[in-house]
């Protein structure tokens, strides 16, 4: 029988052990189409919503990323920009003060990721839905610039205060093929 | 194959639907019949069922003469055909109309003429009997027919549709077995190719199928390599190819265990190296219960920015609808495209903007086979120039109930899809 799968899961990083302050996907494969990685985490830095934000091959220290986002928080919807970061933004998540048990969830596509000569976009939503007796919740969805076109051969994953993501915190790297 | 009737397959009426299909009619027949027995629950003695072929109900026109038992008459129509009759709720109990349908040369490059006789009897002064002359202004073979009672009302659950094939070759043998090739998951369904042995004179096959021995199931048919069988996503299937004439049937080789975990197949990709005013993905298969573009794109157009859309099988009439919402960093925006020929459904950059930037937008199309429901779409959309950007979420309607066969996006305000531009088509099991 057949083949691979259109849409394949190259590797998942998981939080709750000590230090896990950081997902990372290193050596992806070159041979898909498009990137998604799919993540659902809660922080344990002392907050209510905390900050999830990406880059990729390694680079922290360059000021490559910009980006638009539509935000909503169930009154209004906002829209905002960024540009010349050293990371990439998603969205938030609870941290440890929120409610227990409440999780973010999201997912960013990236397209193309292994072409050599154009810039990386990346597109991400997140849902940091809190219920009903919190005002911390809110909707994101960002579409960001890499202004650089090497092939992304890894993406990291890390949050404020370089903080650690919680247990049955997890990212989920796939690869989705074209025909 | 052979003059005797070859059944081909019968459907009993669930109970619950007001319309029976026969989906991959084998193509290697000489003519049809198809035999139905039908009551429904309109509140009348006796109603229509439609003539549906290959999922579309244009074309036809009809001749009819009847009888009710007190006049005769006779009756036409230049758009539509009533191709059977059911007898409704207010006739006898457990009375049924039959119907018995001839279609010659159904699977020729030919225009279609159907002969139908139909009688809705039962023990009331009034009932009908008709005479029935179709014509289907149609060149294209038959590969499907679908039974659409008149009203909408479901048929009852004894209600039965029979095909058969009528050839004009004597079998004097069974088919020779078929050799089985390669199985290959196509997410959501598994295609068999093989390669028939029809070699002795009078041991061809009628037609092909493939059915799992053990879940048995509905039969997948065709009469060329390969065939598309349905699969569900953790089942394990082992089937395999049978050649059927009316003397008997030979069957190839099994598959061996498949279990298929991929419900995301890949349909077919475009990759744009020039500019492109308009891309087509055509012949889309029918097979899958959902469709997802996810489009690559820049356009030509002088300008920062601008507004592609997508429609359906040809359609470039007024007959979308599509509303978004946006984010550009500074301010949010909403707007509304009603019934409109151009419904915008994604926004890229364009040749103002910096050079290697492209946009991305993933489209999800819900349920694109149903003839019950308007086709709406989903799509995430955006792009970001480092000083400028967008975020976009399009809503998009196609009010029309047939099964979208192809998908042409339309650069429009982008005028063309530039170079390094690419759209993947998937369907999702």
């Amino acid at each position: 029988m057949p083949a691979e799968s259109t849409w394949t899961p190259i590797a998942t990083a998981s939080g709750g052990s000590a230090g896990t302050n950081v997902f990372t996907f290193s050596s992806i494969p070159q041979t898909y189409t498009d990137l998604c990685v799919m993540f659902y985490g809660r922080s344990n830095f002392s907050a209510n919503t905390v900050s999830v934000y990406g880059w990729v091959n390694g680079q922290t220290g360059t000021s490559l990323w910009g980006g638009t986002q539509l935000i909503g928080d169930g009154s209004s919807v906002t829209s905002g920009r960024y540009q010349n970061s050293s990371i990439y933004f998603i969205g938030q998540m609870p941290g440890a003060t929120q409610t227990a048990n409440f999780y973010a969830n999201g997912y960013m596509y990236i397209p193309n990721y292994a072409n050599s000569t154009h810039f990386k976009t990346i597109m991400s939503r997140m849902s940091n839905n809190q219920g009903v007796n919190s005002t911390d919740g809110k909707l994101f969805f960002y579409h960001s610039l890499f202004r650089a076109t090497d092939p992304i051969t890894s993406i990291g994953l890390g949050t404020d205060g370089n903080t650690s993501f919680a247990t049955n915190s997890m990212a989920t790297l796939y690869g989705i093929r074209a025909a | 194959m052979s003059v005797f009737l070859q059944p081909i397959y019968t459907q009993t009426a669930p109970g619950n639907s007001s319309e029976i299909t026969f989906n991959n009619i084998p193509q290697n027949f000489t003519d049809l019949l198809i035999v139905v027995s039908a009551r429904a629950g309109i509140a009348a003695l006796s109603d229509g069922i439609i003539a549906k072929f290959n999922g579309s109900v244009s074309n036809f026109s009809f001749l009819s003469v009847e009888g009710n038992g007190s006049a005769a008459s006779s009756g036409s129509s230049a758009t539509t055909a009533n191709i059977a009759r059911t007898n409704g709720s207010t006739a006898t109990a457990n009375s049924y109309a039959s119907s018995v349908i001839y279609i010659p040369n159904y699977s020729r490059g030919n225009t279609k003429q159907i002969t139908v006789s139909t009688v809705s009897e039962t023990n009331a002064t009034t009932t009908f009997m008709n005479f029935y002359s179709i014509f289907w202004n149609d060149r294209s073979p038959i590969t499907s027919i679908s039974f659409p009672q008149n009203s909408g009302t479901n048929y009852t659950s004894d209600s039965t549709f029979t095909i058969y094939g009528v050839s004009n070759i004597y079998d004097t043998g069974t088919p020779l077995a078929p050799t089985l090739g390669a199985v290959t998951d196509l997410g959501g369904v598994a295609s068999f190719a093989f390669t028939p042995n029809d070699t002795a004179t009078g041991q061809t096959a009628d037609y092909y199928s493939v059915q799992d021995i053990a879940i048995m199931g509905t039969p997948a048919y065709g009469n060329v390599s390969p065939i598309t069988f349905p699969i569900t996503t953790g089942v394990t299937y082992n089937a395999p190819v049978k050649a059927v004439n009316v003397i008997g049937t030979s069957t190839s080789a099994m598959s061996g265990s498949l279990t298929s975990y991929n419900n995301f197949a890949s349909i077919a990709t475009q990759v744009i190296t020039s500019n492109t005013s308009s891309i087509v993905f055509r012949n889309i298969p029918q097979y899958y219960s959902h469709l997802q573009l996810r489009v690559y794109a820049r356009g030509s157009t002088n300008a920062t920015s601008g507004y592609p859309y997508h429609i359906y099988n040809g359609d470039t009439s007024a007959n979308y609808s599509s509303h978004f919402m946006t984010g550009n960093g500074i301010t949010t925006a909403a707007a509304a495209y009603v019934n409109s020929a151009q419904p915008l459904s994604m926004n890229f950059p364009c040749a103002n903007s910096s050079a290697n930037i492209f946009g991305y937008a993933v489209i999800d199309i819900m349920d694109y086979t149903s003839t019950n429901k308007f086709k709406t779409s989903r799509i995430m959309n955006g792009w970001d120039n480092n000083s400028t950007g967008n975020c976009f979420v399009f809503s998009h309607v196609w009010n029309s109930f047939a099964p979208i066969s192809s998908i042409t996006l339309v650069g429009w305000d982008i005028a063309n899809f530039v170079s390094g531009s690419h759209v993947a088509l998937y369907g999702i099991g």
